[in-house]
């Protein structure tokens, strides 16, 4: 059995543990070569060094539409390959069992769902009886007299 | 009545195919995902709504106080993974003192934060300032309960771990670890990063 247990009274470890690498004992499939810790945390730094002064350099740009996919790809773009990053060498989800993915997969389905059907009242401000606009009341003054 | 052990019949599962400890630590991570995403998504979605008012909001935030907890818990999930690996090998005195540092890092995570949050409310942007204070506090707030629960649990597996038990939890909060660290991954471009948007 793959994840066999040592003789332990408690088991231990999966004897697995104390002979293989760590992927192997996730995995349907074993990769081919894997990545060392120290190089993927490397590579994380470099792309938080990124999506820290990317966004900042951007500011310089004058023109809108290329300041905002700036922003966005050194932003959000980054954090995903980062996140990426993180579930798939450090939480093994690339040599995880391939129904853990597809869990993940659908709870990130009920998520948007959940945003797909709230977004329309939220997005746009006015409709049969409401209007937003007129109910939201922008607390900057609030703010400032409170400082004051 | 027999005095010998048993391993517990849960952790020898085999239809999942793998540990059932793990599998658990799957179930939270996935439920996990719907909260935090379901609070991103509902910031994502006020953010387009309330756009140059939420962007003149986030400039009040600290991004290098941000990008130093970035960087505090990326360093963190580095030595999880590293506590992971020796475990694995079966040296569970290193994998407990990796454990530790990984603590530490996430005391240092709660440290900046608290500092965060005291310079924000003392200039007025408390929780209840905006919709997007609120969102801010609920947001790094809850990720921050998170990383204390993740802290208690961490401690506790590195106590058994250090004298050679229990190896196997090793990776499961280190799971847990990572998540934690993908959340926050999320969030900072969110609430720091966004500001010229």
């Amino acid at each position: 059995m793959w994840f066999g247990y040592s003789s332990s009274p408690y088991f231990t470890l999966p004897q697995v543990f104390n002979t293989t690498p760590v992927h192997s004992m996730n995995s349907e499939k074993k990769p081919s070569s894997h990545p060392t810790y120290r190089n993927i945390y490397i590579w994380l730094l470099i792309l938080l060094a990124i999506s820290i002064w990317g966004p900042v350099l951007a500011l310089e740009i004058e023109n809108r539409t290329v300041l905002v996919c700036t922003v966005l790809f050194t932003a959000f773009g980054i954090g995903f390959i980062k996140a990426g990053m993180v579930a798939s060498w450090f939480m093994h989800l690339n040599t995880e069992k391939k129904f853990i993915t597809r869990l993940l997969i659908v709870c990130l389905v009920f998520m948007i769902l959940l945003f797909a059907g709230v977004a329309p009242d939220v997005l746009i401000p006015k409709g049969q009886n409401r209007d937003l606009d007129s109910n939201y009341q922008y607390p900057s003054k609030k703010i400032i007299n409170k400082k004051h | 009545m027999s005095n010998s052990f048993h391993a517990p019949i849960a952790t020898g599962r085999e239809s999942a195919g793998l540990p059932a400890g793990r599998l658990g630590t799957w179930w939270v991570v996935a439920s996990e995902i719907v909260i935090f995403g379901g609070l991103i998504a509902s910031f994502i979605m006020y953010r387009l709504r309330h756009g140059e008012f939420w962007a003149s909001q986030a400039e009040h935030t600290k991004l290098y106080a941000g990008a130093l907890n970035t960087f505090i818990l990326l360093t963190s999930s580095y030595f999880a993974v590293c506590a992971h690996q020796a475990a694995q090998q079966g040296n569970g005195k290193k994998a407990a003192k990796l454990l530790f540092r990984t603590i530490l890092l996430g005391a240092g995570f709660l440290c900046v934060k608290a500092y965060e949050y005291t310079s924000e409310i003392t200039a007025g942007y408390g929780p209840l300032s905006d919709l997007f204070w609120s969102f801010y506090y609920i947001s790094t707030g809850l990720h921050g309960l998170h990383v204390i629960a993740g802290m208690i649990m961490m401690a506790i597996i590195a106590k058994d771990a250090s004298k050679e038990n229990h190896l196997q939890r090793v990776e499961c909060i280190g799971i847990y670890w990572h998540f934690v660290d993908v959340v926050w991954i999320f969030l900072f471009p969110l609430f720091y990063i966004a500001s010229g948007l």
